[in-house]
């Protein structure tokens, strides 16, 4: 997993509950990296898992909820990032139907070691697009956040649920907008 | 403190990892440097590798862009050839898609049909400007050649844009897919109007007569045999009539060929003018006409119809100052009661003319087919193999019968007459001699009658009598032979004078050629030989014959002698024919004399010579040289007494 996820996640941990809360979940978890991260280096996923646990037992708030608030804290710093890919996208459902089909294919040519989780978008309505997530890491309400970020991006009003339906072999879940 | 202290630890520990970090990132940052130094360089190479490629590969292509483009060339060379073609041919070119029904024709289109090119565009369209007639053989003849590949080729008549048909001849050849489906259609329309057109002019004229402009011999043959074919569906009559025109032949030699091919218009205008619209006439050839006339069948009407002819025909006419009348023998056969066929009937109605055309002395005639009239004509057939026959086998002799001079009282001459002793009982030497004139074998046997005539002048010579012999010569002799030169030499090879030799013609000759006929008694007369009208009072008896041409006998027939005694009537006529001679210095014979009534008168009247049986029947050589040896002593003794 790119560097620029733990390194953003500790900075989103260090602007909400100080360097000290950042520090204490270093300390308490056993990082092969010793929590020594750079945006451009790369990191086991489990580490920013361990990390987010250990931030739950200090702060109290659910772990799906961290990964979600993380995500939409997320979206915005990787759009400066790579804003041209989003650039000609007008809205939420447009960004994320070109995801897989656009944006994985530009992010593999960036980073071809990079392992992407799978998206598959399915517009039933106007109003309604169904986005299956399956990943074999369990980061689907990291995509949520991500959602909820780019809905906030464009200024949109899209009610946003998850369901689970993790089998044993990979992470799956079914991410429902509905437009409102 | 220890709040004091655990800050300073968190510090330390933070800078510890931003430590660990930058190093991290530098150790990162050289590695990606070296990376991307190893990128540099392994990009340099391909960069070369490229070059090198894109050099070779510049190439190829710049040979590839010359070859294409000089392949262009060519191929816009040989598009332009093509489209010279095209527009050179005299075809119009025409292309169906069928996939999407288009149709396309060359520009010729414009010139051949008067059509823009935009006008045909689908195949309905086309189809629409053939004729209607020959429309579905060339909507069929497509379809087969889509389905089997059979040859599309057929002329029709297509509708050129100013309303009028043309006759264009369209082949196609269809193109295919991979899988044999047709999917399009390319072909050609070759203007062949003008050639049909001159087709049927030359069909036309090929049943034409040129001179006559009447129908000719072929189309003669292709009118009846459709007519019989006609007869198959629906019954009908009809008469062939085979005319000739008599003696056709002098009016050419006579007047020259100009005058004869006028003549033949003549009679060609007035066949025309007395037939209906239904009637067909043609002219076979020659001076041979044929006509077919549909709805005169009856006897009654057809005897009508050949009297009108007849009456119509021997009217004379006038061809650049000569005036003369055109004869002609009739024949008529009659369907399908003498014959099916178109040979059979040709057949019959052949019979028929050649049994008028032996009456044809006395002007036109006709005659109907009958079954009696064929039975005759084989049996002139069968007769003249016969004659053939006795000639090769010398089966014919003469008779001589002894002519009386009643002023001398003295036989001087006979008459030779033809004999065929071993001939069929049933028949006449006249039977013979007709024949004999029909097929020409009259040419030979006349030849051999003067050389015989000159051998018994020798004869007689020899047995110290000094008769003169007549002998008869026919007018086809007159016609065909030169009689001047074979008399010659038979008095040659005979060595006899010829004035012993007398002529004995009938009036007919005259008819014939009058001025060969002159000309030729003429030469007789100048070698001393006399000439004897024969039958004289049964024909045209024409005084003017007998101022103009060196007679010096005329013989009363014997008709008019039977007659003698019986009435006024015949004594009359002989009277007045011994009269009329007398007084134009010709003597006059009386033949057929059979009893001593007969005699007594003809020497009262002062006829010259009497022949006949009264006196003596035809007798052989030796029995004449006999006779007239007795003859001689009795008068003789008669004198001294």
């Amino acid at each position: 997993m790119k560097g620029i996820i733990f390194t953003e996640f500790l900075q989103l941990v260090e602007d909400n509950f100080g360097y000290d809360v950042v520090d204490e979940i270093l300390q308490k978890t056993e990082l092969p990296s010793n929590g020594v991260y750079t945006s451009v280096g790369t990191y086991n996923h489990i580490e920013i898992l361990s990390l987010a646990s250990n931030l739950e037992k200090i702060s109290g708030i659910p772990l799906n909820d961290l990964l979600v608030i993380y995500g939409k804290y997320l979206f915005p710093r990787l759009l400066k990032l790579a804003g041209e890919l989003a650039i000609e996208y007008h809205s939420t459902f447009e960004l994320l139907e070109s995801l897989d089909s656009i944006i994985h294919v530009e992010v593999l040519k960036l980073y071809p070691e990079a392992e992407l989780p799978k998206f598959l978008v399915t517009r039933h309505t106007k109003t309604e697009l169904d986005l299956i997530y399956s990943s074999c890491r369990p980061f689907a309400y990291l995509a949520k956040g991500l959602i909820e970020g780019c809905i906030t991006h464009y200024q949109e009003d899209i009610e946003i649920s998850l369901t689970n339906r993790d089998t044993h072999m990979e992470f799956n879940s079914v991410i429902e907008l509905t437009k409102r | 403190m220890n709040k004091l202290d655990n800050d300073l630890n968190i510090l330390k520990r933070r800078v510890e990892r931003e430590k660990q970090a930058r190093q991290s990132a530098e150790r990162l940052l050289e590695l990606k440097s070296l990376e991307l130094y190893n990128s540099n360089k392994s990009l340099q190479k391909s960069n070369l590798n490229l070059d090198a490629i894109v050099s070779e590969r510049t190439q190829d292509l710049k040979k590839i862009t010359f070859k294409a483009t000089q392949t262009a060339i060519d191929l816009q060379a040989s598009l332009d050839r093509i489209k010279l073609v095209i527009n050179a041919a005299n075809a119009i070119i025409l292309d169906w898609i069928i996939l999407d029904d288009t149709f396309t024709c060359s520009s010729k289109i414009e010139i051949e049909l008067g059509y823009p090119l935009e006008f045909i565009t689908n195949y309905q369209k086309f189809l629409n400007i053939i004729h209607s007639d020959e429309r579905r053989a060339v909507k069929s003849l497509v379809t087969e050649h889509l389905e089997t590949g059979e040859s599309f080729n057929i002329d029709c008549r297509l509708l050129h844009k100013n309303g009028k048909y043309l006759w264009f001849h369209i082949i196609g050849q269809v193109v295919r897919d991979d899988n044999a489906i047709p999917t399009r259609l390319v072909g050609s329309l070759t203007n062949i109007n003008s050639r049909i057109e001159n087709a049927k002019t030359i069909k036309k004229m090929a049943e034409i007569d040129t001179l006559t402009g009447i129908s000719n011999r072929r189309y003669f043959n292709e009118y009846i045999e459709k007519l019989l074919l006609k007869h198959n569906k629906t019954p009908l009559l009809f008469s062939i009539f085979i005319i000739d025109l008599n003696d056709f032949k002098l009016i050419n030699d006579r007047y020259g060929h100009e005058i004869g091919d006028k003549t033949l218009n003549y009679i060609s205008n007035l066949l025309r003018t007395q037939i209906s619209n239904e009637d067909f006439l043609a002219r076979l050839g020659g001076d041979e006409f044929a006509l077919i006339i549909q709805n005169q069948n009856s006897l009654n009407d057809l005897n009508l119809f050949c009297e009108q002819l007849k009456t119509n025909a021997d009217k004379y006419l006038e061809i650049e100052g000569f005036s003369f009348s055109a004869n002609l023998s009739i024949g008529i056969a009659q369907f399908p009661q003498d014959g099916v066929s178109v040979e059979r009937l040709l057949r019959c109605a052949d019979i028929a003319m050649y049994s008028a055309k032996r009456l044809k002395v006395s002007g036109s005639h006709f005659e109907i087919y009958s079954a009696e009239l064929e039975r005759d004509s084989n049996r002139r057939s069968h007769l003249r193999l016969e004659i053939e026959a006795a000639l090769k086998e010398s089966e014919f002799c003469l008779a001589f019968q002894p002519c009386f001079d009643l002023k001398n009282q003295s036989f001087e001459s006979c008459e030779a007459l033809l004999r065929w002793p071993s001939m069929n009982p049933e028949l006449c030497i006249q039977d013979v001699i007709s024949v004999a004139e029909d097929s020409g074998l009259i040419l030979q046997i006349g030849e051999w009658v003067i050389e015989e005539a000159c051998k018994f002048i020798a004869e007689l010579s020899h047995s110290g009598i000094e008769n003169k012999v007549t002998v008869n010569l026919s007018a086809i002799q007159f016609q065909y032979q030169d009689i001047v030169s074979i008399i010659k030499n038979a008095a040659n090879k005979n060595k006899i004078d010829p004035s012993l030799l007398h002529i004995e013609v009938t009036e007919n000759l005259f008819l014939d050629n009058m001025e060969k006929a002159t000309y030729t008694l003429e030469a007789l007369h100048e070698l001393g030989m006399e000439i004897y009208i024969d039958d004289f009072g049964t024909g045209y008896s024409s005084l003017k014959y007998l101022q103009i041409l060196p007679v010096d006998w005329v013989k009363i027939d014997k008709t008019f002698i039977d007659g003698l005694g019986k009435g006024e009537n015949s004594l009359q006529i002989v009277k007045a024919i011994v009269a009329m001679s007398h007084s134009m210095n010709l003597k006059v014979v009386a033949e057929g004399v059979e009893n001593i009534d007969q005699f007594e008168l003809l020497s009262q009247i002062d006829c010259d010579v009497i022949q006949g049986y009264y006196k003596s029947k035809p007798l052989s050589k030796q029995e004449y040289i006999n006779f007239i040896i007795e003859s001689q002593t009795e008068f003789e003794l008669l004198v001294s007494v």
